[in-house]
């Protein structure tokens, strides 16, 4: 856990610690125990959903998407290389078919219900500007196009490392630290008054 | 780039995680179960990916040492057959015309080929990682092997119509044979390495 931002969950430590094991639960599954399925939904459930919600800003939508991401790795497993992590495929897999969705449906972004985390030395009056400021980035983000926007939800939503950015938008890793400063930039631009 | 951003990467890493429904899990295992009815998805999944489409979804994909070998054993029993109408085929033409006799060679061509398959599809049954490299590398080179003869025949043929539109038929064929008994390989031994990993 990251121990300045203590309250960003979406990758615990056990995700990482238990490569082996989602291993043999991929083998398992590719034996024909179709069932074991759920256990890999049910662990990447949030991060996927999370990271797809963030770059289309429509909760009907990233359910579906997130669906069938899902669906669309079940059907592509025996593909998947073991000898890598399940969740940067399943990124990859996702923002593929969320690029797609955008395309198809042009820059219509509804920024998600934000909440900013409350922590206990908040009074409400700072909460509601954090709730403010969460929403008002999450609209600029929106604005984004959907290259930045997806290495900025990758670094900073979702936490992941360079390394792991890059692996996903399959680019090298300074191309993806230049993309997450783009996207920044094109952000702070975008949040100025 | 930290300090410039700070305040915009805190207000990013501590917004609220969206929670998917309750049911999110179940709904993706109802629909992995019950196979899609969209006509185009499985025309898109026949063009795109035309032998895994053949092999249905994702938990019939799986090809198998046991396939691998079946699929062999009947490439190699089709040409068994194939040579021995060539032989018997070839002999009454050759009766009533001249042949050149690179055709005349070709049921000989055709029994090796034969002889080759069935005894891959037996190797195959081993489940050994040699056995899976000897038939690729076998396959491949039948394919090249066919080229070149579709080639040499095309040339011998090139005074009948009829037989330059054989000879075509013939080296197609045998080239979508190879390609079709090279995936299936593939597919086998990508999962025969991940069982292999275990």
């Amino acid at each position: 856990m990251n121990p300045e931002y203590p309250n960003v969950t979406f990758l615990p430590p056990e995700l990482y610690m238990n490569q082996r094991q989602e291993k043999e639960l991929i083998v398992h599954i590719l034996k024909g125990h179709q069932d074991k399925y759920a256990l890999i939904v049910e662990k990447y459930k949030g991060p996927v959903f999370n990271l797809i919600c963030r770059m289309t800003g429509n909760y009907q939508d990233t359910e579906d998407l997130a669906q069938e991401t899902f669906v669309r790795a079940y059907e592509s497993l025996w593909r998947f290389n073991t000898k890598k992590r399940l969740f940067p495929w399943l990124c990859a897999i996702g923002l593929n078919l969320t690029r797609n969705h955008l395309k198809k449906k042009g820059r219509d972004f509804t920024a998600p219900n934000q909440e900013a985390i409350a922590s206990d030395r908040d009074n409400p009056e700072e909460l509601i500007v954090r709730q403010q400021e969460a929403d008002r980035l999450a609209q600029c983000l929106g604005k984004l196009p959907i290259r930045l926007r997806e290495a900025v939800v990758l670094r900073y939503y979702q936490d992941l490392s360079f390394e792991e950015v890059s692996e996903i938008l399959e680019i090298s890793l300074s191309a993806a630290k230049m993309r997450v400063y783009r996207g920044l930039e094109k952000l702070r631009e975008l949040m100025a008054p | 780039m930290q300090d410039e951003f700070r305040h915009m990467i805190r207000i990013a890493r501590n917004t609220q995680q969206l929670i998917p429904p309750d049911d999110f899990t179940h709904r993706v295992m109802g629909r992995i179960s019950a196979p899609r009815q969209n006509f185009f998805f499985k025309i898109k999944g026949i063009l795109s990916d035309i032998p895994s489409s053949w092999e249905g979804k994702f938990p019939q994909r799986k090809i198998t040492g046991t396939d691998c070998s079946l699929c062999f054993l009947a490439a190699g029993y089709f040409y068994f057959i194939m040579g021995i109408v060539f032989i018997f085929g070839l002999k009454k033409i050759h009766a009533e015309m001249a042949i050149p006799r690179w055709i005349m060679l070709q049921p000989q061509f055709v029994l090796i080929t034969a002889f080759a398959f069935i005894s891959l599809g037996v190797l195959l049954t081993k489940k050994n990682i040699l056995a899976i490299r000897a038939a690729y590398f076998i396959t491949l080179s039948y394919i090249g092997i066919v080229l070149i003869n579709g080639m040499i025949a095309y040339k011998f043929c090139a005074i009948i119509p009829i037989s330059i539109l054989g000879t075509l038929c013939l080296t197609s064929a045998g080239i979508l044979m190879g390609v079709f008994l090279s995936t299936m390989l593939r597919r086998y031994h990508t999962y025969f390495e991940k069982v292999q990993q275990i």
